[in-house]
């Protein structure tokens, strides 16, 4: 009986584990509202965040750029219609690939370590060290990760998108032989401020995911170096299935409630 | 009298398995009390619940004072702190001056001889060091009971009785009561006035340390003679 109960819980347990990280969040921003969070454990993960994660967001995002604009420009050269490779490039980029794509790195690579960190934190007790000298796990190790994530993830995401038109430039100059104010032109003619801002929304949705997720299934880490292994991984599917969920919920948002605010909105 | 800890029939199971069926203990101010047993029969799960750590099914758990600390198995040490600031860790909510957290890190990592590491991290340390900076950490805060979760175990002989030295010392200078849960024969007989003996999530045996190794409670004798033939193993293997 009691294996058929097992049975029956296990397919809902995401859920309680998703409503704990909600709890964690909430918890969290208040830690950090009132200002009641470590602060040089904000600093080292900031750091962390910066050092960590540039160098690899950078590359990623240029290659993308690179094959993006190359697939787009094949179907354009294919029309005759290579003026408006900037404006294609640019929604692609600013409204979907550099969010996307920073969020997914910063997933794969802080959020792995922050989840991995803060388990083995768990599995040898230094969490229950913590608590015993009255110092909350929430406002000691989830608050200033939460805040280095919400601040940084913004950040990387308008260097993916930089990076990421930088490389879409090259191509367009290189391989279709297009003016590079030309390109910016077009480029420039579709992204508004509202575009960079629904990037940043996205962004700051996305850090808040990474670290609330990799900060709760941290703590929630049982047995021993298997565990933290476990842990790592899940964090890291689970985040990334939010970023996307969160991309295309956000990206459907923005056209329902954007089409009837502003019609001239969908391009 | 005023016990600082009061453990009355308490029981807690994870899932089917048993691991506590009503144990009750009391722990008075200053007193040395070790909870003793084999591998696996709830003993750290009892100090946890103790602590605050875990939950139990029933019962009741009073710890009458906030004054507490805990000395985990494996130290159990920030890696990503230095040795000074995990013992000033300790002392956040006391509301003292830089200075005064300082000259209080400084003073208890000197009893217990390591004045010299406090810019040091916890990897740079070997394992009774660590355990040592524990131990300071625990006494940081000043406490009035402290729980050790085997504090002798993985150490070798000489390190183990450098740590039953440092129990005794803070019972005996600064009358800080002890709960300390090992199966180690030698740190039970120097360092508890009173032991106890869990098994099958019940308290099988209690006295004192003189009367421990000449009771003819089987689980006693099987336990401390190391024998094979007993009630324990049979118990263990089902």
């Amino acid at each position: 009986m009691e294996a058929l109960t097992k049975l029956g819980r296990e397919p809902f347990l995401w859920l309680v584990e998703l409503g704990e990280s909600f709890r964690n969040f909430i918890f969290g921003s208040i830690c950090i509202l009132s200002g009641k969070f470590s602060k040089k454990e904000f600093l080292d993960q900031a750091s962390k965040f910066g050092f960590d994660t540039l160098p690899v967001v950078a590359v990623v995002s240029f290659f993308i750029g690179l094959a993006l604009t190359l697939q787009i420009s094949k179907q354009l050269m294919g029309i005759g219609n290579t003026s408006s490779l900037g404006t294609s490039v640019a929604v692609s980029i600013v409204r979907e690939i550099g969010p996307v794509v920073a969020g997914v790195m910063i997933a794969a690579r802080v959020g792995g370590a922050m989840a991995a960190e803060i388990a083995t934190m768990t599995v040898t007790e230094q969490v229950d060290a913590l608590r015993i000298m009255k110092l909350s796990p929430v406002s000691f190790l989830i608050a200033p990760r939460l805040l280095a994530s919400l601040i940084m993830t913004p950040l990387l995401t308008v260097f993916a998108i930089y990076i990421g038109s930088v490389g879409g430039m090259i191509i367009a100059i290189s391989y279709v032989q297009l003016d590079p104010y030309m390109f910016f032109d077009s480029f420039r003619s579709v992204v508004g401020n509202r575009d960079i801002l629904i990037a940043l929304f996205k962004a700051f949705i996305n850090g808040a995911l990474v670290a609330t997720l990799s900060c709760t299934f941290g703590l929630e880490t049982t047995g021993g170096a298997a565990g933290v292994g476990h842990t790592t991984t899940k964090s890291v599917v689970w985040a990334m299935l939010g970023i996307f969920f969160f991309n295309f919920l956000i990206t459907n948002s923005v056209y329902s409630v954007g089409k009837i605010l502003d019609p001239t909105f969908v391009k | 009298m005023k016990y600082l800890i009061e453990v009355k029939n308490v029981f807690k199971s994870f899932n089917a398995l048993k691991v506590l069926d009503g144990v009750s203990l009391m722990v008075a101010p200053g007193e040395s009390v070790a909870i003793v047993g084999p591998s696996g029969v709830g003993k750290s799960t009892l100090l946890r619940i103790i602590s605050g750590l875990d939950n139990f099914d029933a019962g009741t758990v009073n710890v009458n004072t906030k004054k507490i600390a805990m000395v985990f198995q494996y130290s159990a040490l920030l890696n990503s702190y230095t040795v000074g600031e995990n013992i000033s860790l300790a002392l956040h909510g006391l509301k003292l001056s830089k200075n005064e957290i300082y000259n209080r890190v400084l003073e208890k990592l000197k009893l217990v001889g390591l004045e010299k590491y406090i810019n040091s991290f916890p990897d740079q340390l070997s394992g009774g060091q660590k355990k040592r900076v524990s131990f300071a950490r625990a006494i940081a805060s000043e406490p009035e009971v402290i729980l050790y979760d085997e504090p002798t175990s993985g150490l070798d002989p000489i390190l183990s009785t450098l740590v039953e030295d440092y129990i005794n010392m803070l019972a005996n200078k600064f009358k800080v009561a002890s709960l300390v849960v090992t199966h180690q024969l030698s740190t039970i007989r120097r360092t508890s006035q009173r032991i106890l003996m869990l098994y099958e999530g019940k308290i099988v045996y209690e006295g004192t340390p003189e009367e421990f190794y000449l009771t003819d409670n089987p689980y006693v004798k099987q336990f401390v003679k190391a024998e094979i033939e007993g009630p324990i193993l049979s118990g263990l293997l089902g």
